[in-house]
């Protein structure tokens, strides 16, 4: 009997320790990606896009995670600096086993370009804030194809601003003036080239380019350039909060004839508390929805999110970079597991393929292809300071549609 | 030469502002012959004071005063720790130690204010300035009235008050300041409250006109070509180098960018300026020749 009841004993205790481990072995391998984020440095601080990331993670693993995979973000600092980022990268991509890490995003083009060879040879999928139009652009897929743009180009953005001034704003005989202010750094010289062949496409006459620095601590001279040229509208290319806010606020009392326009770093809320009235009329290019769009799916999601875990964003754009970047890789990832090849070469294919999807309804209803690796559709929207929002002023447009 | 009085005056500001900066260093440099890297991190110090002095949501002359406490108060508590454990040692041992202050101060003030820019706002009248040409805006022209208070009431408080007589009487020679009565290591305290308040005024008119962010200290950088032109111990000098590389600086990017094309090369102007200066008289503009017995 005594016997009996040990050989229970321990049967059980083998089911159960057995049981578990089996449990354990059989748990999936996650899915990784490598959130290299502006967490400090020159351009300001910006850690919304850290909890964007991490937040995503948890909204993936609430849902399910990538078809049972946990989804799990490698969250770093690169301090926007170019060989922090590229340590980053090498780092982590030498310590992390290749069938469980999968993506890196980052915000910096120059990384792009420092790490473009080294991607093709390990097909690591690029997910990036970067927009840069030297890279995304008509020969993506041959020169870089792991690269996916998290937003629309720079240079089309500057395409659509033309077009709009043309079909909205312009009503002089002239043609329209136009100066454009960009940070000299490798992002802000990005666009010029294509910024160049859409004012001549539209018919504007650039009639100032120029550049200005992180450390620049008087616009005057710059300003004072552009009423010399008599430029009707100004874009004013900067990811810096505190260049754009210098320029903002100075630019006000001396531009009082002179709209100002800027691309999708300036599209944020942040800048009505940061330059004030200043910011009021000023139009802005941006692929994102804005976060009082509140019965949009993606941004309740977020909404959801940011409430629970009592977020205090100060930069929503950046906030949804990270989680959207995040969402975009899962939905990869899931759809290649789905195929049964969970592999860096197939999620590539199955993101080129992404076509007519709802990217989580961020479109309201409108579809989403990523078959140019950057985001199809865009808006335009004025600064509001009364009620501290940015407005759109165009609907979800087709961007490759609209410049034609 | 359109706008020529207009580059002048936009010169003219940028360069008090530089002065205010550069006198920090310079008065640092005249009593103990440490030359302040942290002096970027004190203007920074002095726009976070403001803006913690202005949430008190006292009258704005009570803020100024607290916000001249509170940098001055600063100042002496980071001589204290800093600084005077020091003394007696090579002023370069210092100087090394004001290069790791400055990365301390940079982490600290992130960890105070966050990360996000944040907007410094000071109401006051709008004084908005516009003559034919000449057109400037308010905070220009405040910026311009801040530097010349800072600068008038530092030359008043170092050439008349009692203070400031011992403090120049300390810079001539610590051991004879010593040997005639002065607490020297009171006055290097005081010296360091000063130069705090001063730089702080510069960080005060940056982050007004721009935001307040905790790596904006890289504004210190500017003062650097404005004190090695002066001459580093040269108080005179350091106003006439400061406006003097504003103006080059504003005529620069007015009319010498636009003739070559050289987009940006206002940037580089005060360091050419500075390389020009050195090679003509290796102790600046205004700096004093010293004869060493050997």
């Amino acid at each position: 009997m005594k016997n009996q009841k040990a050989f229970f004993i321990l049967f059980a205790l083998c089911f159960i320790i057995f049981s578990a481990w089996g449990s354990i072995a059989a748990e999936k391998s996650p899915v990784k990606l490598i959130g290299s984020a502006v967490l400090s440095g020159k351009v300001g601080a910006l850690p919304s896009t850290g909890w964007g990331f991490m937040d995503a993670q948890d909204y993936i693993n609430d849902n399910g995670g990538v078809n049972g995979r946990k989804f799990k973000v490698i969250l770093e600092d690169n301090q926007y600096e170019i060989p922090e980022a590229i340590s980053i990268f090498n780092r982590i991509t030498a310590r992390e086993p290749k069938d469980e890490l999968f993506f890196h995003s980052s915000w910096q083009t120059g990384v792009l370009r420092s790490l473009a060879q080294k991607v093709k040879e390990n097909h690591m999928i690029f997910i990036d804030g970067s927009m840069a139009s030297n890279i995304f652009n008509e020969d993506v897929k041959k020169n870089y194809p792991y690269y996916f743009s998290c937003g629309v180009p720079y240079g089309k953005q500057c395409g659509m601003i033309f077009k709009y001034i043309n079909e909205n704003l312009h009503k002089k005989k002239k043609k329209p003036k136009l100066a454009f202010i960009y940070i000299d750094a490798a992002a802000g010289n990005d666009p010029l080239e294509k910024m160049r062949m859409y004012a001549k496409h539209f018919n504007f006459d650039l009639v100032l380019v120029e550049p200005v620095t992180f450390t620049t601590t008087d616009f005057t001279p710059t300003l004072m350039k552009i009423r010399r040229a008599k430029a009707d509208y100004v874009i004013l290319w900067s990811w810096s909060v505190p260049v754009s806010t210098r320029f903002l606020k100075t630019a006000r009392p001396y531009l009082k004839n002179t709209k100002i326009f800027g691309l999708s770093y300036l599209a944020w809320e942040l800048f009505f508390h940061t330059t004030g009235e200043a910011f009021d009329g000023v139009y802005v290019v941006s692929p994102y929805p804005r976060p009082s769009e509140i019965n949009n799916p993606l941004v309740a999601a977020m909404n959801y999110y940011v409430k629970k875990k009592d977020r205090k964003i100060k930069v929503w754009d950046l906030y949804l970079q990270g989680f959207v970047m995040s969402l975009m890789a899962s939905e990869g990832a899931r759809r290649a597991d789905n195929a049964g090849d969970l592999s860096r070469e197939r999620i590539r294919d199955e993101l080129e393929n992404l076509k007519d999807w709802d990217a989580f309804g961020m479109y309201e209803g409108k579809t989403f292809n990523y078959a140019s690796h950057q985001f199809p559709r865009a808006r335009m929207l004025r600064a509001d300071f009364k009620t501290k929002s940015l407005i759109p002023v165009t609907d979800w447009l087709v961007v490759d549609e609209y410049l034609k | 030469m359109d706008f020529l009085l207009q580059a002048m005056f936009v010169g003219i500001i940028k360069g008090s502002i530089y002065v205010i900066i550069a006198l920090s260093m310079v008065i640092i440099y005249k009593s103990s012959e440490v030359f302040n890297f942290a002096v970027g991190e004190f203007c920074t110090l002095g726009a976070i004071m403001f803006f913690f002095a202005a949430r008190t949501g006292l009258p704005l002359p009570l803020v100024f005063l607290l916000f001249v406490i509170l940098c001055g108060l600063a100042g002496m508590i980071i001589e204290k720790i800093v600084i005077q454990p020091l003394m007696g040692r090579d002023p370069l041992s210092t100087t090394l130690v004001t290069i790791g202050l400055s990365s301390f101060l940079v982490g600290l003030f992130q960890i105070t204010i966050g990360s996000t820019p944040i907007s410094l706002e000071i109401k006051l009248p709008v004084l908005m300035l516009e003559i034919g040409d000449l057109f400037l805006t308010s905070e220009q022209v405040w910026s311009m009235i801040f530097a010349v208070l800072a600068i008038g009431l530092l030359l008043l408080f170092y050439q008349f008050s009692r203070w400031g007589i011992i403090m120049r009487a300390t810079a001539e020679g610590q051991v004879k300041a010593m040997v005639f009565g002065i607490n020297t290591r009171y006055i290097l305290t005081l010296t360091w409250a000063i130069a705090a308040i001063v730089a702080a005024m510069g960080g005060l008119v940056v982050a007004w006109s721009g935001t307040l962010t905790y790596n904006m200290g890289i504004i210190g950088l500017v003062a650097i070509p404005v004190v090695l032109v002066a001459g580093l111990d040269s108080i005179g000098g350091c106003i006439i180098g400061g406006i003097l590389i504003g103006v080059v600086e504003s005529l620069t990017s007015f009319y010498f960018e636009d003739a070559t094309g050289l987009k940006g090369f206002r940037s580089v102007t005060p360091y050419l300026f500075l390389l020009i200066v050195l090679m003509i008289r290796p102790t600046g503009l205004f700096g004093q020749v010293r004869i060493e017995r050997v």
